[in-house]
Protein backbone atom coordinates (compact mmCIF):
# COMPACT_ATOMS: atom_id res chain seq x y z
CA UNK A 1 0.00 0.00 0.00
CA UNK A 2 3.02 2.36 0.56
CA UNK A 3 4.40 2.15 -3.09
CA UNK A 4 0.63 3.01 -3.99
CA UNK A 5 0.98 6.31 -1.76
CA UNK A 6 4.42 6.90 -2.93
CA UNK A 7 3.73 6.73 -6.57
CA UNK A 8 0.46 8.86 -5.62
CA UNK A 9 2.65 11.64 -3.66
CA UNK A 10 5.05 11.62 -7.23
CA UNK A 11 1.78 13.68 -8.73
CA UNK A 12 2.68 17.61 -8.79
CA UNK A 13 1.14 19.19 -5.89
CA UNK A 14 0.57 16.26 -3.72
CA UNK A 15 2.34 16.87 -0.24
CA UNK A 16 1.33 13.50 1.59
CA UNK A 17 -1.19 10.68 1.87
CA UNK A 18 -2.69 8.66 4.39
CA UNK A 19 -4.78 5.79 4.46
CA UNK A 20 -7.14 5.86 8.01
CA UNK A 21 -10.26 4.38 8.91
CA UNK A 22 -13.13 6.57 10.19
CA UNK A 23 -11.94 6.23 13.78
CA UNK A 24 -8.28 7.40 12.83
CA UNK A 25 -5.72 4.24 12.45
CA UNK A 26 -3.40 4.90 10.39
CA UNK A 27 -3.41 1.99 8.09
CA UNK A 28 -0.56 3.58 5.67
CA UNK A 29 1.08 6.63 4.93
CA UNK A 30 3.63 8.66 3.10
CA UNK A 31 3.72 12.22 4.13
CA UNK A 32 5.93 14.99 2.97
CA UNK A 33 8.34 17.60 5.50
CA UNK A 34 5.68 19.21 7.85
CA UNK A 35 3.16 16.21 7.98
CA UNK A 36 2.62 14.59 11.05
CA UNK A 37 0.97 11.25 10.84
CA UNK A 38 -1.51 11.08 14.30
CA UNK A 39 -2.25 14.94 13.45
CA UNK A 40 -3.47 13.88 9.51
CA UNK A 41 -5.26 11.27 11.06
CA UNK A 42 -6.74 12.73 13.70
CA UNK A 43 -7.94 15.78 11.48
CA UNK A 44 -8.82 13.37 8.68
CA UNK A 45 -11.12 10.63 10.61
CA UNK A 46 -13.23 13.63 12.66
CA UNK A 47 -13.79 15.39 9.62
CA UNK A 48 -15.01 11.96 7.65
CA UNK A 49 -17.24 11.60 11.03
CA UNK A 50 -18.44 14.48 11.55
CA UNK A 51 -19.15 15.24 7.49
CA UNK A 52 -20.60 11.54 7.84
CA UNK A 53 -22.88 12.62 10.50
CA UNK A 54 -24.23 15.84 8.65
CA UNK A 55 -25.06 13.96 4.97
CA UNK A 56 -27.00 11.89 7.43
CA UNK A 57 -29.19 14.54 8.01
CA UNK A 58 -30.73 14.57 4.16
CA UNK A 59 -30.69 10.87 4.35
CA UNK A 60 -27.09 10.34 2.74
CA UNK A 61 -25.47 7.61 4.47
CA UNK A 62 -21.85 7.70 3.27
CA UNK A 63 -19.57 9.81 0.57
CA UNK A 64 -17.13 8.55 -1.89
CA UNK A 65 -15.47 11.79 -2.44
CA UNK A 66 -14.88 14.63 -0.68
CA UNK A 67 -12.68 17.85 -1.85
CA UNK A 68 -12.04 20.87 -0.12
CA UNK A 69 -10.12 23.91 -1.46
CA UNK A 70 -8.77 26.33 0.98
CA UNK A 71 -6.57 29.20 0.81
CA UNK A 72 -3.27 27.27 1.21
CA UNK A 73 -4.28 23.81 0.66
CA UNK A 74 -6.34 21.00 -1.05
CA UNK A 75 -7.52 18.14 0.94
CA UNK A 76 -8.73 15.17 -1.08
CA UNK A 77 -11.01 12.32 0.83
CA UNK A 78 -11.77 9.17 -1.18
CA UNK A 79 -13.83 6.06 -0.06
CA UNK A 80 -11.37 3.29 -0.29
CA UNK A 81 -13.63 0.13 0.95
CA UNK A 82 -13.16 -0.25 4.76
CA UNK A 83 -10.83 2.99 4.95
CA UNK A 84 -10.31 6.60 3.27
CA UNK A 85 -7.38 7.81 0.93
CA UNK A 86 -6.85 11.41 2.45
CA UNK A 87 -4.82 13.33 -0.06
CA UNK A 88 -3.35 16.71 0.94
CA UNK A 89 -2.31 18.88 -1.59
CA UNK A 90 -0.86 22.73 -2.15
CA UNK A 91 -2.78 25.14 -3.63
CA UNK A 92 -1.19 25.06 -7.36
CA UNK A 93 -2.14 21.23 -7.65
CA UNK A 94 -4.54 20.81 -10.86
CA UNK A 95 -7.50 19.22 -9.63
CA UNK A 96 -9.02 17.88 -12.87
CA UNK A 97 -5.74 16.09 -13.83
CA UNK A 98 -4.77 15.03 -9.75
CA UNK A 99 -8.20 13.80 -9.22
CA UNK A 100 -7.72 10.89 -11.82
CA UNK A 101 -4.49 9.59 -9.83
CA UNK A 102 -5.96 10.18 -6.16
CA UNK A 103 -9.22 7.86 -7.63
CA UNK A 104 -6.54 5.09 -9.17
CA UNK A 105 -4.92 5.46 -6.30
CA UNK A 106 -7.94 4.36 -4.04
CA UNK A 107 -9.07 1.60 -6.68
CA UNK A 108 -6.05 -0.10 -6.21
CA UNK A 109 -6.15 -0.02 -2.62
CA UNK A 110 -10.04 -1.06 -2.71
CA UNK A 111 -8.69 -3.75 -4.64
CA UNK A 112 -5.62 -4.98 -2.45
CA UNK A 113 -8.42 -6.51 -0.28
CA UNK A 114 -9.24 -6.90 3.08
CA UNK A 115 -7.18 -3.61 5.14
CA UNK A 116 -6.16 -5.04 8.06
CA UNK A 117 -5.52 -3.39 10.64
CA UNK B 1 14.43 31.12 -38.97
CA UNK B 2 13.46 32.98 -41.93
CA UNK B 3 12.95 36.71 -42.41
CA UNK B 4 9.31 35.99 -43.71
CA UNK B 5 8.61 34.23 -40.25
CA UNK B 6 10.46 37.29 -38.56
CA UNK B 7 8.34 39.47 -40.14
CA UNK B 8 5.08 37.61 -39.06
CA UNK B 9 6.45 37.26 -35.71
CA UNK B 10 6.99 41.40 -35.28
CA UNK B 11 3.69 42.31 -36.59
CA UNK B 12 2.17 40.06 -34.11
CA UNK B 13 3.87 41.48 -31.55
CA UNK B 14 2.95 45.11 -32.86
CA UNK B 15 -0.56 44.39 -33.47
CA UNK B 16 -0.82 43.58 -29.69
CA UNK B 17 1.01 46.42 -28.86
CA UNK B 18 -1.11 48.89 -30.80
CA UNK B 19 -4.03 47.01 -28.70
CA UNK B 20 -2.23 47.75 -25.63
CA UNK B 21 -2.50 51.02 -26.35
CA UNK B 22 -5.62 51.81 -27.60
CA UNK B 23 -7.73 49.20 -25.80
CA UNK B 24 -6.06 48.67 -22.53
CA UNK B 25 -6.93 45.87 -20.34
CA UNK B 26 -5.69 42.85 -18.62
CA UNK B 27 -5.86 40.27 -21.24
CA UNK B 28 -4.44 42.43 -23.88
CA UNK B 29 -1.35 43.04 -21.82
CA UNK B 30 -1.32 39.65 -20.47
CA UNK B 31 -1.24 38.24 -23.97
CA UNK B 32 1.44 40.86 -25.36
CA UNK B 33 3.81 39.55 -22.70
CA UNK B 34 3.15 36.06 -23.21
CA UNK B 35 3.47 36.67 -26.87
CA UNK B 36 7.14 38.43 -26.21
CA UNK B 37 8.09 35.31 -24.06
CA UNK B 38 7.22 33.13 -26.99
CA UNK B 39 8.95 34.88 -29.42
CA UNK B 40 12.05 35.17 -26.69
CA UNK B 41 12.14 38.48 -25.88
CA UNK B 42 11.93 37.19 -22.58
CA UNK B 43 13.48 40.82 -20.93
CA UNK B 44 10.44 43.06 -22.39
CA UNK B 45 7.74 40.50 -21.22
CA UNK B 46 9.09 40.94 -17.94
CA UNK B 47 8.96 44.32 -18.40
CA UNK B 48 5.23 44.37 -19.69
CA UNK B 49 4.08 41.55 -17.37
CA UNK B 50 5.81 43.61 -14.71
CA UNK B 51 3.98 46.81 -15.95
CA UNK B 52 0.68 44.74 -16.23
CA UNK B 53 0.81 43.36 -12.56
CA UNK B 54 1.32 46.93 -11.21
CA UNK B 55 -1.35 48.10 -13.21
CA UNK B 56 -4.08 45.06 -12.46
CA UNK B 57 -3.10 43.61 -9.79
CA UNK B 58 -6.85 42.30 -9.05
CA UNK B 59 -6.52 40.29 -12.76
CA UNK B 60 -5.52 36.63 -12.21
CA UNK B 61 -4.64 35.90 -15.99
CA UNK B 62 -2.32 39.06 -15.15
CA UNK B 63 -1.08 37.84 -12.07
CA UNK B 64 -0.38 34.42 -13.20
CA UNK B 65 1.30 35.22 -16.60
CA UNK B 66 3.68 37.43 -14.42
CA UNK B 67 4.31 34.66 -11.88
CA UNK B 68 5.29 32.71 -15.02
CA UNK B 69 7.58 35.10 -16.89
CA UNK B 70 9.46 35.78 -13.64
CA UNK B 71 9.93 32.13 -12.47
CA UNK B 72 11.48 32.00 -16.01
CA UNK B 73 13.43 34.59 -15.86
CA UNK B 74 14.84 33.53 -12.47
CA UNK B 75 14.63 29.99 -13.16
CA UNK B 76 18.55 29.34 -13.92
CA UNK B 77 19.29 30.74 -10.21
CA UNK B 78 16.41 28.63 -8.96
CA UNK B 79 17.84 25.61 -11.08
CA UNK B 80 21.59 26.26 -9.59
CA UNK B 81 20.23 26.67 -5.88
CA UNK B 82 18.15 23.34 -6.59
CA UNK B 83 21.21 21.67 -8.01
CA UNK B 84 23.41 22.71 -4.92
CA UNK B 85 21.00 21.58 -2.71
CA UNK B 86 21.13 17.90 -3.96
CA UNK B 87 24.81 17.96 -3.81
CA UNK B 88 25.92 19.68 -1.13
CA UNK B 89 23.24 21.18 1.07
CA UNK B 90 23.38 24.10 3.50
CA UNK B 91 21.04 26.30 5.28
CA UNK B 92 22.77 29.21 3.37
CA UNK B 93 21.42 28.14 -0.06
CA UNK B 94 18.04 26.65 1.69
CA UNK B 95 17.73 30.64 2.86
CA UNK B 96 18.39 32.04 -0.41
CA UNK B 97 16.27 29.63 -2.13
CA UNK B 98 13.42 30.19 0.52
CA UNK B 99 14.10 34.06 0.20
CA UNK B 100 13.88 33.95 -3.78
CA UNK B 101 10.47 32.63 -3.55
CA UNK B 102 9.18 34.56 -0.89
CA UNK B 103 10.85 38.22 -2.19
CA UNK B 104 11.10 37.52 -5.83
CA UNK B 105 8.12 35.63 -6.64
CA UNK B 106 6.19 36.32 -4.06
CA UNK B 107 5.28 32.28 -4.21
CA UNK B 108 4.59 31.90 -0.06
CA UNK B 109 3.83 28.34 -0.60
CA UNK B 110 7.21 27.20 -2.41
CA UNK B 111 9.17 29.49 0.22
CA UNK B 112 7.60 27.72 3.30
CA UNK B 113 7.93 24.06 1.89
CA UNK B 114 11.90 25.33 1.33
CA UNK B 115 11.98 26.38 4.77
CA UNK B 116 10.31 23.25 6.04
CA UNK B 117 12.83 21.26 3.63
CA UNK B 118 15.83 22.91 5.05
CA UNK B 119 14.77 22.75 8.81
CA UNK B 120 14.83 19.20 8.78
CA UNK B 121 19.01 18.90 8.18
CA UNK B 122 19.50 22.59 9.56
CA UNK B 123 16.77 23.06 12.68
CA UNK B 124 18.62 26.03 14.25
CA UNK B 125 19.68 27.90 11.34
CA UNK B 126 17.87 31.49 12.19
CA UNK B 127 17.68 32.34 8.13
CA UNK B 128 15.35 30.02 7.32
CA UNK B 129 13.10 30.72 10.56
CA UNK B 130 13.03 34.42 10.04
CA UNK B 131 11.69 33.49 6.01
CA UNK B 132 9.17 31.33 7.72
CA UNK B 133 8.01 33.76 10.25
CA UNK B 134 7.56 36.42 7.44
CA UNK B 135 5.76 34.61 5.58
CA UNK B 136 3.50 33.30 8.30
CA UNK B 137 3.33 36.66 9.26
CA UNK B 138 2.18 37.53 5.81
CA UNK B 139 -0.70 34.59 5.60
CA UNK B 140 -1.72 36.31 9.21
CA UNK B 141 -2.60 39.30 7.95
CA UNK B 142 -4.36 38.03 5.08
CA UNK B 143 -6.93 35.67 7.18
CA UNK B 144 -6.15 36.50 10.31
CA UNK B 145 -5.62 32.29 11.45
CA UNK B 146 -4.57 32.19 15.01
CA UNK B 147 -2.29 29.35 13.31
CA UNK B 148 -0.60 31.89 11.50
CA UNK B 149 0.15 34.12 14.01
CA UNK B 150 1.44 31.22 16.72
CA UNK B 151 3.72 30.13 13.81
CA UNK B 152 5.09 33.55 13.17
CA UNK B 153 5.45 34.09 16.64
CA UNK B 154 7.79 30.94 17.53
CA UNK B 155 9.89 30.87 14.00
CA UNK B 156 10.48 34.63 14.98
CA UNK B 157 11.00 33.86 18.54
CA UNK B 158 13.52 31.41 17.23
CA UNK B 159 15.42 33.44 14.97
CA UNK B 160 15.57 35.89 17.53
CA UNK B 161 16.68 33.49 20.06
CA UNK B 162 19.83 32.44 17.36
CA UNK B 163 21.12 35.85 17.15
CA UNK B 164 19.75 38.08 19.68
CA UNK B 165 21.13 41.26 17.58
CA UNK B 166 18.11 40.09 14.90
CA UNK B 167 16.47 43.37 14.75
CA UNK B 168 13.85 42.12 12.30
CA UNK B 169 12.81 39.25 13.85
CA UNK B 170 11.99 41.92 17.12
CA UNK B 171 10.43 44.49 15.15
CA UNK B 172 7.86 41.59 13.39
CA UNK B 173 7.74 40.26 16.96
CA UNK B 174 7.23 43.75 18.58
CA UNK B 175 4.20 44.53 15.67
CA UNK B 176 2.73 41.07 16.14
CA UNK B 177 2.65 41.49 19.77
CA UNK B 178 1.15 44.83 19.59
CA UNK B 179 -1.68 43.78 16.88
CA UNK B 180 -3.20 40.89 19.39
CA UNK B 181 -2.80 43.01 22.48
CA UNK B 182 0.35 41.16 24.36
CA UNK B 183 1.38 44.57 25.02
CA UNK B 184 4.03 43.72 28.17
CA UNK B 185 5.45 40.84 25.38
CA UNK B 186 5.35 44.01 22.64
CA UNK B 187 7.53 46.71 25.32
CA UNK B 188 10.27 44.00 26.11
CA UNK B 189 10.28 43.45 22.51
CA UNK B 190 10.31 47.07 21.46
CA UNK B 191 12.87 48.18 24.11
CA UNK B 192 15.41 45.13 22.43
CA UNK B 193 14.27 46.84 18.61
CA UNK B 194 15.36 50.48 20.41
CA UNK B 195 18.68 49.18 21.91
CA UNK B 196 20.06 47.04 18.44
CA UNK B 197 18.49 50.55 16.30
CA UNK B 198 18.23 53.74 19.03
CA UNK B 199 17.85 55.95 15.66
CA UNK B 200 14.38 54.14 15.09
CA UNK B 201 11.77 56.40 15.44
CA UNK B 202 8.92 53.98 14.33
CA UNK B 203 9.68 51.73 17.48
CA UNK B 204 10.43 54.56 19.61
CA UNK B 205 6.48 55.92 18.87
CA UNK B 206 4.86 52.65 18.84
CA UNK B 207 6.44 52.35 22.69
CA UNK B 208 5.26 55.42 23.81
CA UNK B 209 1.98 54.46 22.68
CA UNK B 210 1.47 51.13 24.00
CA UNK B 211 3.04 52.38 27.49
CA UNK B 212 0.51 55.25 27.13
CA UNK B 213 -2.32 52.29 26.99
CA UNK B 214 -0.99 50.00 29.65
CA UNK B 215 2.28 51.35 31.44
CA UNK B 216 2.31 47.80 33.09
CA UNK B 217 1.39 45.18 31.32
CA UNK B 218 2.01 40.96 31.74
CA UNK B 219 4.70 39.76 29.66
CA UNK B 220 3.19 35.87 30.45
CA UNK B 221 -0.21 35.61 28.46
CA UNK B 222 -1.78 33.32 26.58
CA UNK B 223 -0.77 33.66 23.56
CA UNK B 224 -2.86 31.19 21.41
CA UNK B 225 -6.01 32.69 23.12
CA UNK B 226 -5.22 36.41 21.86
CA UNK B 227 -4.65 35.49 18.68
CA UNK B 228 -7.78 33.08 18.71
CA UNK B 229 -9.73 35.98 19.54
CA UNK B 230 -8.77 37.64 16.31
CA UNK B 231 -9.51 34.83 14.63
CA UNK B 232 -12.87 34.80 15.76
CA UNK B 233 -13.46 38.47 15.01
CA UNK B 234 -11.51 38.33 11.48
CA UNK B 235 -9.63 41.85 11.98
CA UNK B 236 -7.59 43.44 14.40
CA UNK B 237 -9.14 46.07 16.81
CA UNK B 238 -9.12 49.55 16.01
CA UNK B 239 -7.00 49.81 18.93
CA UNK B 240 -4.74 47.70 17.43
CA UNK B 241 -4.18 49.29 14.66
CA UNK B 242 -4.14 52.66 15.97
CA UNK B 243 -0.72 51.70 18.43
CA UNK B 244 0.85 50.12 15.15
CA UNK B 245 -0.31 53.18 13.53
CA UNK B 246 0.46 53.21 9.79
CA UNK B 247 2.96 50.63 10.14
CA UNK B 248 0.85 47.90 8.38
CA UNK B 249 0.31 49.17 5.18
CA UNK B 250 -2.49 46.67 3.93
CA UNK B 251 -5.80 48.40 4.93
CA UNK B 252 -8.00 45.91 7.20
CA UNK B 253 -11.54 46.82 6.59
CA UNK B 254 -14.25 45.43 9.09
CA UNK B 255 -16.32 42.30 7.64
CA UNK B 256 -20.03 44.13 7.26
CA UNK B 257 -22.69 42.03 5.45
CA UNK B 258 -25.91 44.34 4.02
CA UNK B 259 -27.61 41.95 1.83
CA UNK B 260 -30.65 42.73 -0.03
CA UNK B 261 -32.51 39.19 0.80
CA UNK B 262 -35.36 39.64 -1.30
CA UNK B 263 -32.84 39.84 -4.03
CA UNK B 264 -31.25 36.83 -3.40
CA UNK B 265 -34.60 34.45 -4.61
CA UNK B 266 -33.89 35.22 -8.19
CA UNK B 267 -30.31 34.69 -7.78
CA UNK B 268 -30.95 30.90 -5.93
CA UNK B 269 -33.84 30.62 -8.96
CA UNK B 270 -31.23 30.65 -11.64
CA UNK B 271 -30.90 26.98 -10.61
CA UNK B 272 -34.22 26.36 -11.62
CA UNK B 273 -33.03 25.88 -15.10
CA UNK B 274 -30.68 23.38 -14.06
CA UNK B 275 -31.50 19.96 -14.35
CA UNK B 276 -30.72 17.70 -11.26
CA UNK B 277 -30.68 20.61 -8.34
CA UNK B 278 -32.59 19.57 -5.72
CA UNK B 279 -31.71 22.61 -2.97
CA UNK B 280 -29.81 25.54 -3.10
CA UNK B 281 -29.02 27.97 -0.37
CA UNK B 282 -27.37 30.88 0.94
CA UNK B 283 -25.75 31.25 4.52
CA UNK B 284 -24.09 33.75 6.12
CA UNK B 285 -20.51 32.26 7.58
CA UNK B 286 -22.28 32.34 11.40
CA UNK B 287 -25.23 29.46 9.84
CA UNK B 288 -28.03 32.08 9.44
CA UNK B 289 -29.93 31.54 6.33
CA UNK B 290 -30.62 34.31 4.18
CA UNK B 291 -32.65 32.57 1.03
CA UNK B 292 -33.31 28.46 0.03
CA UNK B 293 -34.99 26.91 -1.97
CA UNK B 294 -35.32 22.91 -1.88
CA UNK B 295 -37.25 20.07 -3.46
CA UNK B 296 -37.32 16.34 -2.18
CA UNK B 297 -35.41 17.67 0.63
CA UNK B 298 -36.59 19.90 3.60
CA UNK B 299 -34.84 23.10 3.13
CA UNK B 300 -34.23 22.96 6.71
CA UNK B 301 -32.54 19.97 6.95
CA UNK B 302 -30.00 21.17 3.79
CA UNK B 303 -29.30 24.39 5.98
CA UNK B 304 -28.07 22.05 9.20
CA UNK B 305 -26.17 19.76 6.55
CA UNK B 306 -23.94 22.92 4.79
CA UNK B 307 -23.94 24.34 8.08
CA UNK B 308 -22.52 21.91 9.55
CA UNK B 309 -20.15 20.85 6.52
CA UNK B 310 -18.81 24.92 6.46
CA UNK B 311 -18.28 24.58 9.99
CA UNK B 312 -16.31 21.25 9.60
CA UNK B 313 -14.24 22.02 6.49
CA UNK B 314 -13.23 25.35 7.96
CA UNK B 315 -11.84 23.57 11.22
CA UNK B 316 -10.54 20.82 9.18
CA UNK B 317 -8.48 23.39 6.72
CA UNK B 318 -7.17 25.30 9.50
CA UNK B 319 -6.47 22.36 11.58
CA UNK B 320 -4.67 20.97 8.83
CA UNK B 321 -2.81 24.67 8.52
CA UNK B 322 -3.82 24.98 4.85
CA UNK B 323 -5.52 28.64 5.31
CA UNK B 324 -9.75 29.25 5.32
CA UNK B 325 -11.94 26.81 3.57
CA UNK B 326 -12.76 28.23 0.30
CA UNK B 327 -14.92 26.01 -1.94
CA UNK B 328 -15.75 21.66 -1.76
CA UNK B 329 -17.97 19.14 -2.88
CA UNK B 330 -18.62 16.01 -1.55
CA UNK B 331 -19.89 13.29 -3.53
CA UNK B 332 -21.96 10.00 -2.93
CA UNK B 333 -24.60 8.10 -3.92
CA UNK B 334 -27.00 10.76 -2.71
CA UNK B 335 -25.82 12.84 -5.61
CA UNK B 336 -23.64 15.80 -4.70
CA UNK B 337 -23.10 18.57 -2.53
CA UNK B 338 -21.52 21.91 -3.52
CA UNK B 339 -20.49 24.71 -0.84
CA UNK B 340 -18.81 28.06 -1.77
CA UNK B 341 -17.11 30.44 0.70
CA UNK B 342 -18.34 33.91 -0.63
CA UNK B 343 -16.63 36.67 2.23
CA UNK B 344 -19.48 36.63 4.98
CA UNK B 345 -21.76 34.38 2.75
CA UNK B 346 -21.88 30.67 1.94
CA UNK B 347 -23.71 28.99 -1.17
CA UNK B 348 -24.31 25.63 -1.17
CA UNK B 349 -26.05 23.55 -4.00
CA UNK B 350 -27.36 19.92 -3.44
CA UNK B 351 -27.50 17.91 -6.84
CA UNK B 352 -28.92 14.63 -8.34
CA UNK B 353 -26.13 12.05 -8.99
CA UNK B 354 -27.22 12.67 -12.47
CA UNK B 355 -26.94 16.33 -12.74
CA UNK B 356 -24.24 17.64 -15.29
CA UNK B 357 -21.85 18.54 -12.95
CA UNK B 358 -20.29 21.12 -15.18
CA UNK B 359 -23.72 23.30 -15.59
CA UNK B 360 -23.84 23.19 -11.68
CA UNK B 361 -20.45 24.83 -11.53
CA UNK B 362 -21.30 27.53 -14.59
CA UNK B 363 -24.24 28.03 -12.53
CA UNK B 364 -22.12 28.66 -8.73
CA UNK B 365 -20.12 30.43 -10.87
CA UNK B 366 -22.47 32.76 -12.33
CA UNK B 367 -23.75 33.23 -8.81
CA UNK B 368 -20.81 33.92 -6.81
CA UNK B 369 -19.91 36.82 -9.87
CA UNK B 370 -23.21 38.58 -9.10
CA UNK B 371 -22.82 38.54 -5.04
CA UNK B 372 -19.00 39.98 -5.87
CA UNK B 373 -20.54 42.32 -7.79
CA UNK B 374 -22.86 43.75 -4.96
CA UNK B 375 -25.97 43.27 -7.21
CA UNK B 376 -27.37 41.51 -3.82
CA UNK B 377 -25.57 44.21 -1.59
CA UNK B 378 -22.29 44.16 0.11
CA UNK B 379 -21.52 40.85 1.46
Amino acid sequence: MKDILRLLNQEVGVKGSVVVTQDGMVVASVLGVGLEEETVAAIASSTILNIRAALAKIGAVAFERMVFVSTYGKMIFVDAGIAYLVVVCDKKLNLDLTIVAVMGAAYRIRNLGQIRV
Amino acid sequence: MGLFENMRRRREVEKLEDQARTNPGPNTFAELAEKLLAYGEEARALDVAKEASAKYPASEHVQTTYQFILRTHLQNRIRDLNRRLAQNPTPADYASLAQLYYKDLGDRDAALETCRRGSVPFPNDENLHLVNGLVRFDRFHEDFLAKDGLRAIEHLEKAATLNASNYKAHALLAQVFVEIGALGRAKVSLRTVLRLAPEDDRARQMLARVEAVAPVGPTEVDLERLLLDVERRGSLTREARAMVAGEFEKPVTEKRTRVDEAKLAPLLGRFDSVDGVRGALVLTRRGETLASKAAGVSADSLADVVRQVYDVAEESSKRMDIGSFVRGTIDGPFGTLHVVELRSLVLAVLTTPDAKQEQVVESIDKCLDLLASGAVGTV
